[in-house]
């Protein structure tokens, strides 16, 4: 009788465990596909700001023919975004024509007709609104990581994950170049 | 002429005042100087002074008034100095009347009394019953919970017209001579003078005769004035009672009132106003709170008509709070073009419902099971093994086993989601949160309250003395916005699990209450989630149907015009002859198509807005949480601690199943 009563408790634990394991190994699942998603739809925007890329360089072209430097260097930062494979080179060239985008911006001031211009302030109104939803979603595809790595390593999660040898990921870093104070100077030159 | 005088006032000047909507910015400064200066009373003065209508400021000798009228005049108020002792001609009567170019006749009990064409007319439009004020308390507050304060819009006078004639509407006409004294004077009661004299104009409606009737002496009379202030306006001997139907004695001093409202109404326009400079009238400057104004002025008439008004209270807190609140916020949609809310769809079969008609059809199962086994062997044999031998019971431990790790999986979900913004949101499972905005002019039913959501569930107690729900209503049907920083997103909250902030609990005919007597047999409880509040929201976004109108539709529309439009069509008729023939429509038709092509090329792609194309709602499988909370951890520990429980409800029904088990093979 006592041995049926213990076989049946060890049983009901079996059962417990096994649905609990089952559960956090779901979850992981869930949460690398939640991780997949999110950079995908980080993608997305950036699709859309690559292919408006060309129209801005167009309409740039035709006031800033002194700025060919510039412009080459966004077509060039664009031509890497296509050539990137893995997540690493993707983030590295992503970040690099964000970078030569916003030195496109500054030169632009110097060109008061360009900036007046009805469909360049229709492009960069555009592709800003993109770079903030860009900024948003890897804030979200950071965050999704960070719930992931940290489930990785609490108990029991850990557990299941060394079981099913789940690894971390890495979270989206920007260049250490904008980590740099800013160096303000009021001097006239 | 059977006119009766009547002195109803003293010897003294009254001052009176037209009402300000809204104070002006020196209007502290007003009172302050007549409070120093005449020894006035701040808040009397501040209550003469704000709402609606006309209301006596103080009385005194002419030489004293005369000083407060020069200080009135620097602060440009309008207001008037007339006798306090004055004489009110009783009205007559009428019964029938005839109309002509030249005048009006009105047959009274003992004569004629006619009303020539081109002459000075006062017409009072009235409430008899006295109970005008609480039927534009009523209006001022439903309108303000349906529209929002910020939308609610003063009352014009074709409103109060309109109240008055669903009252017990009179009509008092008083002919005037050059001075402006009272030469004649009838009394009107729709339905109850003979309408043949209005010709073709009467008609079936006693109410719209009496209209029709004002508006023939208004059309003959070269001066008009129409006053509809009886029962709102602040004037001595003018106070409006209600009259309960029958209560003969309250209609008659009403009435009595009336005549001495219409007296002094005749007074004031025959004395000259102290008018403010034209296009400085601080009486037309719009503002927000200015219904709010005037309705802290119809709280203060209906008070004074006597027994409480079950929305004083309502309305006095409704005012309290708009001038206590800062002013709103300029920036901010307005609330005016809110629609109405759609009307719930019916039938279709949700998912809730199929379970819950599979749970009720089990447990008529059960039920028939069990009365069967009672004369039947071997179904009674084939229940007591069920349920001796714990399989009844592990099989309630699985439902709970399900339950809880659903609660579980649920918690896990909140948490493995992060909060997305509403600029950037993708098509998925998302996390936003954000305040909740009104799509449509939802109010809650009970508590009034402009809401997004609201779910009202009635109780009834049966025998036991416990409480039974007997029906449950929710306006998941009407779809809402949630708002962030970075923009708004609409949320359809059909099959959400919906977890309100505000709980109501009152019994039938009751507004709200905090507590419920032991005695009353039904009840209602409403959750709301209020207009404002935080919200947290786990669902699945998805973009909107389009409802654009083809290319086809366009034409067809551009066709329907181009036929409407004659100038237009007669540009397609070649030979001229005034009729477009069938070769003539074709070239109309194919050069509508062209246009239409080309302006629909030429349109500029418009970028839309992200409410317009995102909807948050139900997903196949996915779960939808409306949450009035913004801390994640407490949504997440509330399903934690139903999970535990379930899951200690669950081993303790295996747990007794294994001991049936067990007893029952031994």
């Amino acid at each position: 009788m006592t041995l049926w009563i213990v076989l049946g408790i060890l049983l009901l634990l079996v059962i417990g465990l096994t649905l609990y394991v089952i559960i956090i190994y779901n979850g992981f699942i869930a949460l690398k596909n939640t991780i997949e998603q999110d950079w995908s739809n980080i993608d997305v925007l950036l699709k859309q700001r690559f292919d408006e890329l060309p129209k801005l360089i167009k309409v740039c072209e035709g006031y800033m023919q002194h700025e060919r430097q510039t412009l080459e260097a966004v077509i060039k930062a664009r031509s890497m975004v296509n050539a990137a494979r893995s997540d690493e080179q993707k983030q590295q060239a992503q970040n690099l024509l964000t970078d030569t985008l916003k030195s496109l911006f500054m030169v632009v001031e110097r060109y008061p007709d360009l900036k007046a211009d009805a469909a360049f302030q229709q492009l960069s109104n555009r592709i800003t609104e993109i770079e903030d939803q860009i900024a948003d979603r890897r804030e979200l595809f950071n965050a999704s990581v960070t719930i992931y790595n940290t489930r990785l390593r609490q108990f029991p999660d850990v557990i299941v994950a060394s079981l099913f040898r789940f690894q971390p990921r890495t979270l989206w870093t920007i260049d250490p170049e904008h980590r740099r104070d800013v160096e303000v100077s009021f001097a006239h030159s | 002429m059977l006119f009766s005088m009547k002195a109803v006032m003293t010897d003294s000047v009254l001052l009176v005042v037209r009402r300000y909507l809204q104070p002006p910015p020196r209007f502290d400064a007003l009172l302050r100087t007549l409070a120093q200066r005449f020894a006035l009373d701040i808040y009397l003065c501040r209550q003469s002074l704000t709402g609606r209508g006309l209301a006596v400021l103080t009385r005194g000798t002419r030489e004293s008034l005369g000083e407060v009228s020069t200080v009135l005049r620097q602060y440009k108020v309008e207001h008037w100095l007339v006798a306090g002792q004055l004489t009110a001609m009783k009205p007559q009567r009428i019964f029938a009347l005839q109309v002509s170019d030249e005048k009006i006749v009105f047959d009274c009990r003992k004569e004629q009394v006619s009303f020539a064409a081109h002459g000075r007319v006062l017409a009072v439009l009235a409430d008899a019953s006295g109970q005008f004020a609480d039927r534009l308390l009523t209006r001022v507050v439903s309108s303000t919970a349906y529209l929002g304060r910020d939308a609610t819009r003063d009352l014009t006078q074709e409103d109060l017209v309109k109240l008055i004639l669903q009252q017990m509407p009179v009509l008092d006409l008083y002919r005037l001579d050059e001075q402006g004294g009272i030469v004649a004077a009838v009394r009107i009661f729709p339905g109850r003078f003979h309408p043949a004299g209005l010709g073709a104009e009467a008609t079936l409606s006693s109410r719209e005769n009496l209209l029709r009737l004002l508006d023939l002496v208004r059309g003959q009379a070269a001066e008009f004035r129409l006053c509809t202030g009886f029962g709102l306006d602040s004037l001595p001997g003018s106070q409006v009672r209600r009259a309960a139907k029958g209560d003969n004695e309250g209609l008659k001093r009403n009435l009595d009132a009336l005549t001495r409202y219409g007296g002094l109404m005749a007074e004031l326009w025959r004395a000259a106003p102290v008018v403010p400079a034209a296009g400085e009238t601080p009486h037309a400057v719009p503002s927000p709170l200015a219904p709010l104004v005037a309705t802290a002025a119809i709280l203060d008439a209906a008070s004074r008509s006597g027994e409480d008004n079950p929305l004083s209270s309502l309305a006095a807190e409704m005012v309290e709070t708009a001038t206590r609140e800062p002013p709103p916020d300029q920036t901010r949609r307005p609330e005016a073009d809110l629609p109405l809310p759609p009307p719930p769809q019916s039938g279709g079969w949700s998912r809730g419902r199929i379970w819950s008609l599979a749970v009720f059809g089990g447990a008529v199962l059960s039920v028939f099971g069990l009365l069967a086994a009672e004369k039947n062997a071997l179904l009674e044999r084939a229940m007591y093994h069920l349920f001796a031998s714990g399989a009844g019971v592990f099989a309630v431990a699985l439902v709970f086993l399900w339950l809880a790790f659903s609660r579980l999986r649920l918690k896990r979900k909140i948490e493995n989601t992060p909060t997305s913004r509403i600029r950037s949101l993708a098509m998925g499972m998302v996390e936003v949160k954000g305040r909740a905005r009104r799509s449509y002019a939802l109010v809650s039913p009970m508590s009034h309250l402009p809401c997004v959501f609201y779910r009202l569930t009635r109780y009834r107690r049966d025998k036991n003395e416990r409480w039974r729900v007997t029906s449950v209503t929710a306006s998941d049907h009407v779809p809402f916005l949630l708002e962030d920083d970075t923009g708004r997103v609409e949320v359809d909250p059909r099959q959400a699990r919906v977890r309100a902030g505000t709980r109501q609990e009152g019994a039938p005919g009751q507004m709200a209450m905090s507590r419920l007597a032991s005695d009353h047999t039904e009840k209602w409880v409403e959750e709301t989630i209020v207009e404002g509040t935080l919200l947290y929201i786990l669902g699945f976004a998805a973009g909107k149907k389009e409802e654009q109108p083809t290319v086809r539709q366009k034409v067809r529309q551009a066709l329907r015009a181009l036929k409407q439009n004659p100038d237009r069509l007669r540009t397609f008729d070649a030979d001229g002859d005034g009729h477009i023939s069938a070769a003539e429509w074709d070239r109309a038709r194919a050069a509508t198509e062209e246009e239409v092509l080309r302006q629909s090329l030429a349109a500029p792609a418009h970028r839309k807005r992200q409410e317009e194309h995102i909807l948050i709602g139900k997903h196949k499988g996915r779960p939808l949480i409306i949450a009035e909370t913004h801390c994640e951890t407490q949504l997440t520990g509330r399903y934690r601690n139903e999970g535990v429980i379930l899951l200690i409800l669950s081993a303790g029904a295996i747990g007794l199943a294994i001991y049936l088990l067990l007893h029952y093979m031994t």
